[in-house]
């Protein structure tokens, strides 16, 4: 087996401001000239801590953890989306990911539009967008509104037309964080339906979800994360899920 | 027990050095900006988005205005009318003999465009800093995309000026065909501009409003409404380090003629330009992760 990811000890920092929404110039040029922050320790928080793991090709991999447990740094981290304070991580494959509802989606632009548009971002070429447009419409299951601008969709809509995007994609490794749970049941179906036909295929995902059931039923291995740091890594995923929903509740 | 576990990791390590080494390493994130190369190379390959983003940009920009295409006709007229009225009938500023209107108007028709996509590029990762947190793309197309879908708006104006000068009876010269060079200029310019204001903006608020009161102080310290040459000749030479004068009058110059290609204006624009694009491109790339992590 070929690693497609290899995690060296990832950290992430972020620094919190807890009586500011945003910044103003006149906090920052204060803090420069007092060298400190406003009660002398500057507020950083490690996200993650130290994480090391190695994902094959073609591995499903579930992550599970609570609020805040680091995640969906993680997910950003191996999508690119923000980097790691320290560590390092090695990729094999281009990375598709889907990480939030209607990432990238335009409201005043129709589902066919923000099709492309997604598309594009997702690194796909027009040429071979053009031939999988049908399919990707068709098996979002709402061609009736696919002319219709986004605002207008619903959030299930929305998740429909994300997922169908990303999947289609051609991307080695796909990331979903949390997105199956928004669709009704019969799309929830189609996706794990889709999810292992990608895993088949020698593509590998990685998968979280709060949902157990879906993570047992679709995931050959589960990560479990808490407080930034890697709990339990394992291949018996009932197992693996079963210690993660046993692991007291722990002050956010 | 650490020590044992420590022990335990760096032997993982070296192993997996060995099965990394034999497969080409496609990707490496860590801690560091991405490589001016490597960024470029990026850039290229993600032409078919920025086009896509672009033509979104001017859909969304005309979507639900009933008039469409007529209000940027609108725009640059409507304030030539205005400045004409004042400046011609009231005050009566000399033109270059020139009629006051095509004057005025080879100044309001770039400074349109510049302000305009100043301001859109500035506050470009803001405006998109939703999709920034979830989903990589090369972000330098953002300040790209909105400096770029303003062109349209520009051409249109360009053509307006045209239109204009032949209702006055006058006719381009030869150096029309400089013209795109110079708003390529304008252009590089404006990107320089955006690449270093984008990141401050998203961070600090304070930069939208200290680059509103500044684009309008800005506009007067060019000569747009009046010629550089009925200035004291003390606040000429000061102007002349303004890069905008350079390039409004290397404008002037292609569309009316009149007057000799100031070069020392010019070169000063050039000159600034290429050291905003060098300051910018640092900064953007310094900066870019840090606004996915604070907004």
């Amino acid at each position: 087996m070929q690693p497609i990811i290899i995690a060296e000890n990832i950290s992430k920092r972020y620094y919190i401001h807890p009586d500011r929404a945003f910044r103003t110039l006149r906090d920052s040029i204060a803090n420069v000239f007092s060298l400190k922050t406003h009660n002398g320790i500057p507020d950083e928080f490690w996200a993650l801590r130290d994480m090391s793991f190695s994902i094959n090709r073609g591995e499903n991999v579930g992550i599970v953890g609570r609020n805040g447990a680091g995640k969906s740094t993680l997910l950003k981290i191996i999508s690119r989306i923000t980097k790691p304070t320290c560590g390092k991580i090695y990729l094999q494959g281009k990375v598709a990911s889907l990480l939030e509802l209607g990432t990238g989606f335009h409201p005043e632009l129709t589902g066919r539009e923000n099709l492309f548009l997604n598309a594009a971002i997702l690194g796909q070429s027009r040429k071979s967008m053009q031939l999988k447009a049908d399919e990707i419409i068709e098996f979002s299951g709402i061609s009736k509104f696919i002319d219709t601008p986004i605002k207008r969709y619903s959030s299930g809509m929305q998740a429909r037309l994300g997922f169908s995007v990303a999947s289609h994609s051609e991307g080695e490794i796909l990331i979903i964080d949390e997105i199956i749970s928004s669709g009704d049941f019969e799309f929830r179906e189609k996706c794990k339906k889709k999810i292992n036909e990608l895993v088949q295929s020698g593509r590998t995902v990685l998968l979280v979800s709060h949902n157990d059931i879906s993570i047992m039923e679709l995931c050959s291995r589960v990560i479990h994360i808490s407080q930034g740091r890697l709990l339990n890594d394992t291949k018996d995923v009932k197992m693996g899920v079963k210690t993660y929903l046993e692991t007291p509740a722990g002050q956010l | 027990m650490s020590s044992a576990s420590h022990n335990k990791s760096t032997s993982l390590d070296s192993s997996r050095r060995e099965s990394r080494n034999r497969a080409t390493t496609e990707f490496v994130i860590d801690s560091k900006p991405i490589g001016l190369v490597a960024a470029f190379v990026e850039l290229w390959h993600t032409r078919e988005v920025l086009s896509k983003i672009i033509k979104k940009d001017i859909r969304v920009q005309y979507k639900q205005t009933l008039l469409g295409v007529l209000w940027v006709l609108f725009r640059p007229l409507a304030t030539v009318a205005i400045f004409t009225t004042i400046f011609q009938y009231v005050i009566r500023f000399p033109a270059d003999d020139t009629p006051y209107a095509v004057f005025v108007m080879c100044g309001i028709v770039p400074w349109m465009y510049f302000s305009e996509a100043v301001r859109k590029g500035s506050s470009s990762l803001q405006d998109n800093s939703i999709i920034m947190t979830r989903i990589y793309f090369t972000r330098i197309i953002l300040p790209i995309c909105a400096i770029t879908a303003s062109l349209l708006d520009l051409m249109i104006g360009v053509l307006a000026l045209l239109g204009v000068m032949l209702l006055y009876g006058l006719e381009p010269k030869v150096q029309i065909l400089l013209l795109p060079l110079f708003l390529l200029l304008m252009y590089l310019f404006t990107f320089g501009i955006s690449l270093c204001l984008s990141p401050p903006q998203a961070l600090f608020r304070d930069v939208n409003i200290i680059l509103t009161f500044t684009l309008t102080a800005w506009m007067y310290m060019t000569p747009i409404i009046y010629p550089l040459n009925i200035l004291p000749q003390k606040l000429q030479s000061i102007l002349v380090f303004n890069p905008m004068t350079g390039i409004v009058q290397a404008i002037r110059w292609c569309v009316i003629g009149n007057n000799s290609l100031n070069w020392y204006s010019l070169l000063v624009a050039i000159a600034v330009t290429i050291i905003l694009l060098a300051v910018g491109l640092i900064t953007f790339r310094n900066l870019e992760t840090t606004v996915v992590d604070q907004v």
